[in-house]
């Protein structure tokens, strides 16, 4: 049975009972494992520690930025993603080995590089796309998404690296199951069994590279 | 003489789930579903799903949509960019897809 991962919901209020309830909805919709980002404590929550993940998201625009959030985080093992518009952050994020995956939006995207792509590939470092991306976002007219969405995101699965889809939701509303998101990436020009990919094989690496950690406790 | 073989076209039944904080009537399910279906495929993508509104329960927000086999991924892809109606969130997501309606409506809508 194939096993899906949503890596990114992001919670930033402080109430337990309706992040618990996100949490058994996404349960409900067939995910098998989830990455939070919140100021929520993993004990507080209904589920068992297997099923979730501590995840830490960085906005940063130079090097410095990224090097200043990085140093309380030292000695914890979290997931850690970073955002930035800026190319030079991202290839030295892609080649620190530290960060795990590098988020994209439809701003970052199109200045995406190539040796950001082959230094990602390298250190194991995926790219991270969010549904709010591909459903919510109004900037742009959904003509003009699907045709930067689809060349982007096929250049970076053809080039071989790492692609993850995720939900970056804070409500239940912005939740999808898994196969609709599948689906969904066909619009985009995505083959099936590259969007399979998105959601279950490459954030599974990811997911059972740190519940591992957790299990051992570290 | 030897006569045509007719096949019958193949069919799938989509249960799905819908989130909206508000009334929604049968019609207005099949409104924003068509309405959506259009604008990601056009009037002859959609067209070719044969979309049809089975069942829809107002009070659980649960339905039952038959398309042809090969159209169901077009239909999960139009579920998943539904996002609001009249300024609300809204969201649907398929339950689960059967071959026969019976089995459709005892395993995902209890009827």
């Amino acid at each position: 049975m194939v096993k899906f991962y949503d890596l990114n919901i992001v919670y930033q209020n402080n109430g337990v009972e309706y992040l618990n309830s996100i949490l058994q909805h996404c349960f409900k919709l067939g995910y098998t494992g989830l990455a939070l980002s919140s100021k929520v404590n993993l004990p507080d929550l209904n589920f068992q520690r297997n099923k979730i993940i501590p995840r830490i998201n960085i906005v940063a625009n130079t090097v410095g930025e990224v090097k200043r959030a990085l140093k309380p985080l030292r000695d914890k093992r979290v997931l850690i993603s970073v955002y930035t518009q800026n190319n030079s952050v991202a290839n030295w994020c892609a080649d620190s080995g530290v960060i795990k995956i590098l988020c994209l939006n439809l701003e970052n995207i199109k200045k995406l590089q190539r040796s950001t792509m082959k230094l990602a590939c390298e250190n194991n470092c995926f790219f991270e796309i969010q549904l709010l991306e591909l459903i919510y976002n109004r900037d742009y007219p959904f003509v003009k998404k699907i045709s930067i969405l689809s060349e982007k995101l096929n250049e970076i699965l053809n080039y071989g690296a790492g692609l993850i889809v995720s939900s970056g939701a804070n409500n239940i509303f912005q939740l999808r199951a898994p196969r609709d998101v599948i689906a969904l990436l066909q619009v985009f020009d995505i083959e099936e069994s590259d969007a399979k990919k998105t959601v279950s094989d490459f954030p599974r690496i990811i997911f059972e590279e740190y519940s591992s950690i957790y299990k051992g406790g570290g | 003489m030897v006569g045509e073989i007719k096949v019958k076209p193949r069919k799938r039944y989509i249960a799905f789930q819908v989130l909206y904080d508000g009334d929604l009537s049968e019609r207005d399910v099949l409104k924003i579903l068509s309405s959506q279906l259009m604008k990601l495929f056009g009037e002859v993508g959609a067209s070719k799903t044969h979309l049809w509104l089975h069942v829809y329960k107002e009070d659980s927000k649960k339905g039952l949509i038959e398309c042809r086999h090969n159209a169901v991924q077009l239909i999960r892809a139009s579920f998943a960019s539904i996002f609001e109606l009249a300024g609300k969130p809204l969201t649907i997501y398929t339950i689960g897809v059967s071959g026969t309606m019976k089995n459709a409506k005892r395993k995902y809508l209890d009827i």
